[in-house]
């Protein structure tokens, strides 16, 4: 590799990079979208369970032979309307609630993908991603997936902001505050199963809340630190990417990888900034 | 204004009451939370509501604004049901409900209050921007429009959300626990805010867990034990037999700025 141009390009002479780094760049540019909700409301641990609840559904998907995203979607929104179901109805903490689904779903997952032998599917590809191994048909699934989920954010944001803000306020002027929560969850259900493909069941969680928390460290409002993650989420997804190709190593925790290095560089900034604030003061 | 007896006093009067009570009762898990509550608030008076923690004032409020079914009695907006008033009750919400984490600038705060009239899938127009602005204003937080709320004092945070109320056209005001968190130096700006806006003609409900507030804030005051143990004019209902019967034999009325914050139902 001489130049940067070279460095750039060179994953383009292969179509299978090309679809890499497209489907990388969606899930970049999504997690964050939700994460920021992920990161306001405490949501971080419902989705990792998501993630981790998505594998029976996977696993049927496989041994049907159709693409994992009609096995994982359903899946997927299922268990977050039943999580939010659950603990709204049983009076169960909502994170026991979330560890009971979460841990019986994926332990049913391995289960069934031990008893499937000779599935053409590696269990470590599914934990950590193989962003390389998408189809021309999952890119254009991610794509409409994703196009799908973005204007729904956009169109119903000052609702959810509100909702989320200050649930009884909105609620007291007649938003409809409990659809709106399910829908969220959906749509997270969603992105996450979009994430999977880049950086597997174990690490979706650090494409969902590290670029969102990266970017409220250094912006003030919710709004542009939705933004501002989506710009970190992609650079994250992308450059790891590029890493993984030039030195050969696993996509997925290469991405998560860039995305901490990421959040460290923004915590960093921000202890500067208040020092420097400090100093200025002081003198 | 004060507690109704009989049902044809609200016959009596011409025009209903901006808001009116009748017999509300709410069980919670097999506890009476609330017993035949009963009362009505006219135009340009600010209420507040006394009582120990407890006593059922944030379950009354939620009633009111149409959050919690009363398992009896119902409230009369303007001689009509709460589904049909969307909009005319504003509420301001305790601090433990707003989750501050995610950050919002006044303005959009304020701007939440127009939701409802921008509609689904709408931006907000010049209408919106400009009722923002003069609901700004009318509380005093012009200049603080571009803070984040999370990071204003705590009675900053309650003008925000009042003009939050006003930006949405509300002419019913309800701030459950309105001067918790609040210093006493912003106390008085909060406090001449609202009569302002009681002087406009508004309908002001708060309540505090602290007595000496209500009585020298309010105009009215709803003494609530489950059920309503007085309810008039402060000087008159806040008697040593009122305070022992909602804070017990020993109750002298919490004192003021104690500090205690206790938890409410």
């Amino acid at each position: 590799m001489d130049t940067i141009a070279d460095t750039i390009l060179a994953p383009f002479q292969y179509e299978f990079m090309a679809r890499a780094l497209l489907v990388s760049a969606l899930v970049g540019v999504m997690c964050p979208i939700l994460g920021a909700y992920v990161v306001t409301r405490g949501l971080g641990f419902m989705g990792d369970a998501l993630a981790h609840s998505v594998l029976p559904g996977m696993v049927i998907a496989f041994l049907v032979g159709v693409s994992p995203f009609f096995g994982v979607i359903p899946t997927a929104i299922g268990a977050a309307l039943l999580i939010g179901y659950l603990t709204k109805r049983t009076g169960l903490s909502e994170d026991t609630t979330i560890g009971i689904l979460f841990a019986g779903m994926f332990a049913l997952g391995l289960t069934m993908l031990t008893a499937a032998r000779g599935l053409p599917v590696n269990l470590e590809d599914i934990l950590l991603g193989q962003v390389l191994g998408v189809s021309s048909a999952d890119v254009a699934i991610t794509l409409g997936l994703t196009v799908g989920v973005a204007a729904l954010m956009i169109a119903l944001h000052k609702e959810l902001v509100f909702a989320n803000f200050d649930p009884m306020g909105a609620a007291v002027v007649g938003l409809p505050t409990q659809l709106l929560d399910y829908a969220l969850l959906a749509l997270l259900a969603i992105v996450t199963v979009i994430a999977l493909q880049a950086v597997g069941i174990v690490l979706v969680i650090s494409m969902l809340i590290t670029p969102a928390a990266a970017a409220q460290v250094l912006v003030r409002s919710f709004t542009w630190a939705m933004a501002a993650g989506s710009l970190i989420g992609a650079a994250s997804a992308v450059i790891g990417l590029y890493l993984s190709f030039h030195y050969n190593l696993a996509s997925g925790p290469a991405m998560a990888l860039v995305a901490t290095g990421f959040f460290i560089l923004a915590a960093g900034w921000r202890r500067l900034a208040g020092w420097r604030r400090l100093a200025r003061t002081a003198a | 204004m004060s507690a109704l007896t009989d049902t044809d006093q609200i016959l009596a009067t011409s025009s209903p009451p901006p808001l009116a009570a009748e017999g509300i009762t709410v069980d919670l898990g097999g506890v009476r939370v609330l017993d035949r509550v009963s009362f009505e608030a006219g135009p340009g008076c600010l209420m507040g509501v006394v009582g120990p923690n407890g006593a059922g004032k944030s379950t009354l409020f939620n009633v009111i604004v149409g959050l919690l079914p009363a398992s009896e009695g119902r409230i009369l907006i303007h001689g009509r049901r709460i589904e049909d008033s969307r909009g005319i009750v504003a509420y301001v919400p305790q601090h433990e409900k707003v989750n501050w984490r995610l950050r919002m600038k006044a303005w959009d705060v304020v701007m939440l209050g127009r939701t409802r009239r921008i509609g689904w899938l709408r931006r907000p127009r010049r209408a919106d921007r400009e009722a923002v602005e003069s609901a700004l204003r009318q509380a005093d937080m012009w200049e603080r429009r571009s803070s984040l709320v999370g990071e204003l004092s705590g009675g900053q945070r309650q003008r925000v959300f009042v003009a939050r109320a006003l930006a949405q056209g509300a002419d019913i005001l309800l701030l459950d626990e309105a001067f918790s968190g609040v210093d006493i130096a912003s106390q008085e700006a909060l406090v001449s805010v609202l009569h302002d806006l009681r002087d406009q003609g508004r309908t002001i409900m708060l309540s505090s867990h602290d007595v000496s507030h209500v009585a020298h804030y309010c105009d009215e005051c709803l003494c609530l034990n489950s059920h309503i143990c007085a309810c008039g004019a402060p000087q008159d209902v806040l008697t040593p037999e009122v305070m022992r019967e909602m804070y017990g034999p020993y109750g002298a009325a919490p004192v003021h700025g104690s500090g205690f914050d206790g938890h409410h139902r």
